[in-house]
């Protein structure tokens, strides 16, 4: 038996096989070319200080996780499994490719015997496989048309790929015709055209000719598309991977931090946020080039479902088309041009297009810039201007005294009490009520349950009452980082004045600022939101249910905050469904696929008043679970869900609506004493 | 040159009050508590003064707030802003008295007397001011630039009382302190030879287009109406009352009213004489937004509804019945 193998260059004059190696140097230089001035662009970019080269084994796990499994295309079935396809079909087939390169132009020989039979298998099946996933591809772009994709430019990319698959299965089946193999089984892709071509009845001279045509075609197409890859989209082939590779591995609540007020008060001269098209990161800059325009940003973005003028997608291509269009400048044009003040405005900030982008892609970032710049310069709406100047003078945005913040514990029942945090005195955690929970009425009875039933689970706590202050979390999202380092530093000594360790919040935008971004400004405590504290109360025994007077329906609406920001999915759903009688209710959208209440980013603070309401969509979703309860956790997206229901038509009707509530309230309803 | 130097200004530290007819603005407050924090550094004594046709009332006030002592100037013709007689008079008192520093609150009347004083009597003048701080006998006004970014520290080149106008809502002011009193000094009103401006007719405001933050009266509607066609009742009893109409986020979302008449958190804060809520819960988000009215009417079918905690008078009831009565009660009561 001889040895198993194929011929390569086979029926390709030698002065063709020259031409070929020529065309070969031409197409990489072209690529070369192209890539590096990409690469250029990137690292004249300014630094990004959250990028540093620590944690490199975790990087690399993260990195081969997210580029060979794609999780986060996978988050989307069908456009996922499309991507999976065609990924794995076009990089085996690179690979077979290069394989067929290293045994014809090395001394290394290993093309033949069972590894070439396996090889050809292999290589086949991706082959087909890809096939299928251009159809996908194709069948989605031009005949699905679903929005989020529309305006791709992948046509072309589509094109050399399926042409580039296509021929290579003609070449197989032709040269299995023409020089004729027993290995049939090994390569059923070729050996399907092969019998197509034999039945065609052609004769020798015309097939060998065909062949070499087709051989020409391939090998063209090959080389235009490598040149090509840094001037299409194709280019997400390597700027996905690297910007997944240069991930800014930090707590996903945590904004930039454009300086530090030490710097502000030692004089420095600081730029509050990137002003001009220039001024972005090199992270920022390769991020947008790294955009595939998939729109799966879109598709989730709560701003863009409520017909706000905000797509996340059109942002991120915004900076790309005004990179491509600046030329040699020096980029001098204002970042406000390129994402507009009323895109910036529209963002909750909520998280689900960073949650959803599968080349980790951070828009808020980007809108919050914007923010910074508007702010700086108090260009902003007279409610957000009310807003900061109460921060400023009150230390809470609703601009209530502060020495009001324990007004809320006038009413408790009798046997709980409140106490103010001493000095040396040890408490088992710091309650941190947050300002809606001391001065906003709905959240103040949340405050009154969540004491309550701490009180009768035995936890010995304390709040800070009046030396408590905002954390700064509306502040950092409306863009006045100088006043949310005021507030940080404020709250972070009055904290470690009374040595606090442990933290319960009421409110997740509290939460989240306390646990990710005081860290940063030396403050370290270990913060655990209410949900969370009260799934540890009940799994430990310190809180015990009675029998319920009937069964009651909950559906619990995830926080962003809570929720993508800090992945507490669980520790809520488990409360609830530890409480007797409660059947828990998911809405379609939940976990880290939850749609944003409407307040987050600080949106609570102004009315932008345009599109539609981003709480009415959500609270119609809650309705149609058929739920008797609505649980909340944040207090924010409690008086997003109350305005809709007050707001809602079926009010009128005398229709059944749900009732709203906080799971501390349900909770706390439910303890038997 | 110091205040003291030139020979002719005395330690006294000027307030000129804003009123709105019978009682004192907030911004006067803040403006007499900075006099009274620069008068205890440095002594002197904390004047205010008060135009108008019928001021005698508000002299309580301006003692609680920190006045030592009121000019008073009460005449029929300062009934409304005219800036020939107001900077006159004012002028004419200064060069009397010599005040060392002269406060307007930088509205749009204070900042119109203070620029046309400075100018026409060529005193020193900072407008936008934020704080003011003695430096060697001689006060230095603080005003922000740029966009807030810089502070400007304006020092007088020339004699005379420094005149500064001052941002409301930036300083802030202490309780006020009931016990003080003031001494109280009349003047005439002065009418200068030579008018500036001519002053022709004062025209009301349409209560239905004018800035609902501006207005004296509130009638608000909340989601209690119940519909859009029962909006008219809150229309009609607006009318009679001379007030302008508002309402919650929710009724402005339903579209029963424009973006503009919305009252709260993401609305407009109003400080009017009346309130009349009508089917408003009460939410925190509303509330933050008409809190400070001098008079808040409840009308709500809940006898929870956290309005009633802050309505000067509660009435549990349905609005579609008790707003027909309460507007033709009002009309025959002399209302328009």
């Amino acid at each position: 038996m001889h040895d198993v193998t194929r011929e390569i260059f086979g029926n390709i004059p030698a002065t063709q096989q020259t031409w070929f190696y020529l065309l070969a140097c031409a197409s990489l230089l072209v690529f070369a070319v192209g890539l590096l001035r990409r690469i250029a662009r990137w690292m004249s970019g300014a630094a990004d200080v959250r990028i540093v080269t620590r944690e490199l084994p975790r990087r690399i796990a993260y990195f081969l996780e997210q580029v060979f499994t794609q999780p986060r295309l996978r988050r989307e079935p069908s456009s996922g499994l499309m991507h999976l396809l065609i990924f794995w079909g076009f990089l085996i087939l690179f690979v077979g490719t290069e394989l067929v390169a290293l045994e014809h132009d090395t001394p290394l020989s290993f093309y033949h015997g069972l590894f070439y039979l396996v090889a050809s298998l292999v290589l086949d099946a991706f082959g087909i496989l890809m096939l299928v996933g251009l159809g996908i591809a194709v069948h989605r772009r031009y005949v699905v048309r679903p929005e989020r994709i529309a305006g791709g430019s992948y046509g072309i990319v589509l094109a050399f790929l399926a042409t580039l698959g296509v021929t290579g299965f003609l070449l197989e089946g032709f040269r299995m015709t023409l020089r004729g193999s027993y290995w049939f089984d090994w390569s059923p892709g070729g050996a399907v055209v092969a019998a197509l071509i034999q039945a065609s009845g052609l004769d020798p001279v015309t097939l060998a000719l065909s062949h070499r045509c087709t051989w020409w075609v391939h090998a063209v197409v090959t080389f235009t598309f490598i040149a090509s890859i840094p001037f299409t989209r194709m280019l997400h082939a390597i700027t996905a991977p690297l910007n997944i590779f240069f991930v800014p591995f930090q707590p996903k609540g945590t904004l930039t931090t454009p300086f530090r007020l030490e710097q502000l008060e030692a004089g420095a001269t600081l730029r509050v946020a990137p002003r001009v098209l220039a001024d972005l990161s090199w992270k920022q800059r390769l991020s947008a080039d790294a955009c595939t325009e998939c729109g799966l940003c879109q598709q989730a973005c709560p701003a863009w479902a409520s017909q706000r003028p905000l797509s996340p997608k059109r942002i991120i291509l915004a900076v790309r088309t005004h990179m491509d269009h600046a030329g040699g400048s020096g980029w001098p044009t204002p970042l406000e041009k390129i994402i507009t003040p009323a895109e910036s405005w529209s963002c909750t900030t909520c998280r689900a297009c960073m949650e959803a982008c599968p080349v980790a892609i951070e828009h808020i970032d980007f809108l919050v810039d914007v923010r910074r710049t508007l702010t700086e310069q108090g260009r902003v709406d007279p409610n957000i201007a009310t807003t900061l100047r109460n921060l400023r003078r009150t230390g809470n945005p609703f601009g209530f005294p502060p020495e009001q913040r324990l007004v809320w514990a006038s009413g408790l029942p009798a046997g709980v009490c409140v106490e103010r945090a001493q000095p040396g005195a040890e408490v088992e955690v710091l309650y941190w009520v947050g300002c809606a929970g001391a001065f906003d009425e709905r959240a103040q009875r949340v405050a009154r349950a969540v004491a309550s039933l701490l009180s009768r689970a035995g936890v010995k706590f304390a709040v800070l009452g009046p030396e408590e202050r905002c954390t700064g979390d509306p502040a950092r999202r409306l863009g006045e980082e100088g006043l949310f380092q005021q507030l940080a530093r404020d709250n972070i000594a009055t904290l470690d004045k009374y040595g606090v360790r442990r933290i319960v919040t009421q409110c997740p935008h509290c939460f989240n600022t306390l646990k990710n971004e005081y860290p940063e400004f030396g403050g370290r405590y270990e913060v655990v939101h209410h949900t969370e504290f009260i799934r540890t109360l009940i799994a430990t025994g310190r809180l015990s249910f009675g029998t319920p007077p009937a069964q009651q329906s909950v559906t619990y609406h995830d926080s962003c905050y809570l929720g993508r920001h800090n992945d507490v999915y669980d520790a809520p759903r488990a409360a609830l469904s530890a409480l007797p009688g409660v059947e828990l209710r998911e809405m379609p959208r939940h976990r880290d696929k939850g749609f944003c209440c409407g307040a987050g980013g600080a949106n609570m603070w102004f009315e932008l008043g345009l599109g539609t309401k981003i709480n009415a969509n959500r609270y119609a979703e809650a309705l149609r679970t058929g739920a008797q309860v609505i649980a909340t956790a944040c207090p924010f997206c409690m008086t997003m869900f109350d305005d809709a229901a007050s707001g809602s038509a079926a009010r009128d009707t005398g229709e059944a609506g749900a009732q709203i509530r906080d799971l501390a309230e349900i909770v706390n309803e439910a303890i038997t004493v | 040159m110091t205040p003291q130097e030139n020979g002719r200004v005395t330690s006294e530290l000027w307030v000129v009050a804003e009123h709105s007819g019978d009682a004192v603005d907030r911004v006067t407050f803040e403006l007499l508590g900075e006099a009274r924090r620069l008068a205890k550094e440095a002594g002197g004594q904390v004047c205010a003064v008060a135009l108008g046709d019928h001021v005698t009332p508000l002299v309580e006030s301006l003692a609680h707030y920190g006045a030592d002592t009121v000019y008073v100037v009460e005449d029929e013709r300062l009934r409304y802003y005219d800036p020939n007689l107001v900077v006159a008079t004012v002028g004419h008192l200064c060069s009397i008295r010599h005040p060392a520093l002269v406060l307007f609150a930088a509205t749009t009347t204070g900042s119109d007397t203070a620029i046309r004083l400075a100018l026409e009597r060529q005193w020193p003048f900072a407008p936008g001011c934020v704080n003011f701080h003695w430096n060697d006998g001689d006060i230095e006004m603080v005003r922000p630039m740029a966009g807030q970014k810089l502070h400007a520290i304006i020092g007088a080149a020339r004699p005379g009382p420094r005149v500064a106008s001052v941002v409301p809502d930036v300083l802030g002011f202490d309780a006020p302190d009931k016990k003080r009193s003031a001494r109280v000094v009349s003047a005439e009103v002065v009418v200068p030879e030579r008018s500036r401006v001519d002053v022709g007719e004062f025209i009301p405001g349409d209560p239905r287009t004018l800035d609902i933050a501006h207005a004296d009266i509130v009638v608000a509607a909340g989601r209690g109406m119940g519909s859009k066609e029962n909006m008219q009742l809150v229309e009609d009893l607006a009318a009679v009352l001379g007030g302008s109409v508002g309402g919650t986020r929710v009724v402005v979302d339903l579209g029963w009213l424009p973006r503009e008449r919305q009252v709260g958190q993401t609305g407009a804060v109003v400080k009017p004489k009346l309130y009349v809520a009508c089917g408003i819960s009460g939410a925190t988000q509303h509330t933050i937004g008409m809190r400070d009215a001098a008079t808040i009417i409840a009308i709500n079918t809940d006898a929870g509804a956290p309005i009633f905690k802050i309505a000067d008078l509660a009435l549990q009831a349905d609005v579609t019945e008790v707003l027909p009565v309460l507007t033709r009660q009002c009309r025959q009561a002399g209302g328009r």
